[in-house]
């Protein structure tokens, strides 16, 4: 009778234990689960948002900063601006080419902000 | 100033004999733009080879910066200049889009006709071709030398482009 007592209450025992690892793993899965797509969801948003931003502009602080940019006459021209000056820079390779007139200095870079 | 004289005064056509610029002159067909008025755009198939007879073009291609879209001018052309030039090189695509800065005229010459004059005119068309060779290397070491710097600069400012 003791025996089986004894036996009944380890049983037990054992049992609520492999049902409070079992509860517990379930809940690390769902855990890991739900930051997962969180992380998803924020790296399809990223890539959207930089591919429209041009490279001269881009700065990895800056980055979700720019989509505030008013994309106007002003900020055109400052673009064309600078495209001239490189343009500038490189018609001298384009005639000499070396490396000290390709990665010749144009002036200032465009900065959005 | 006659057709003839426009047409030498091009760097394309500067070495011809006077029987090719006049061949030519009978192919040329005088297109008028306004201010803003777009000649072509980045895409369409490209027929036309064309030169500017007075006025300037700017070439340019779109960019775009939350959400909006517009055309920055890469390049200008003007008198003299040949714009145009992918109407002599497959996929006759152009690689850009034209449109005038100011109240412009061109002269444009289609492919097919052009190909037709090198075909009883071989000295032409080997003068002509020198020519777009020499145009098309120069946009090409411009565009690279410029893709170039900009890569330097990308990668000098640890941009997440940037992907080794």
């Amino acid at each position: 009778m003791e025996t089986a007592l004894v036996v009944l209450a380890v049983g037990v025992l054992f049992g609520g234990m492999v049902l409070m690892l079992t509860m517990g793993f379930l809940n690390a899965e769902r855990e890991r689960t739900l930051q997962a797509q969180a992380q998803e969801a924020a790296a399809v948003r990223r890539p959207a948002a930089m591919i429209t931003i041009p490279g001269f502009f881009s700065r990895p602080e800056r980055a979700m900063e720019s989509l505030n940019v008013v994309f106007d006459d002003e900020l055109v021209n400052r673009i064309e601006h600078h495209v001239r000056l490189e343009q500038a820079v490189v018609a001298q390779f384009v005639h000499h080419p070396s490396v000290d007139n390709l990665y010749r200095e144009s002036g200032a870079p465009v900065h959005v902000h | 100033m006659s057709m003839d004289e426009h047409i030498r005064t091009a760097e394309l056509f500067a070495s011809l004999s006077s029987g090719s610029i006049q061949r030519l002159a009978a192919i040329a067909r005088v297109l008028p733009l306004r201010t803003g008025e777009y000649l072509f755009l980045l895409g369409d198939s490209a027929q036309y080879i064309t030169l500017v007879k007075s006025g300037l073009v700017e070439l340019c291609f779109p960019i775009s910066i939350g959400g909006v879209v517009k055309d920055i001018t890469v390049e200008t052309a003007g008198r003299g200049k040949t714009i145009g030039w992918s109407a002599m090189v497959k996929p006759y695509r152009f690689t850009l889009s034209a449109r005038a800065a100011e109240p412009t005229e061109v002269v444009a010459f289609a492919r097919q006709e052009l190909q037709a004059l090198f075909a009883m005119d071989p000295v032409m068309e080997r003068c002509v071709v020198s020519g777009l060779s020499e145009l098309m290397a120069e946009r090409l070491t411009t565009f690279q030398a410029l893709w170039a710097r900009e890569l330097l600069r990308t990668l000098s400012s640890g941009s997440p482009h940037a992907t080794p």
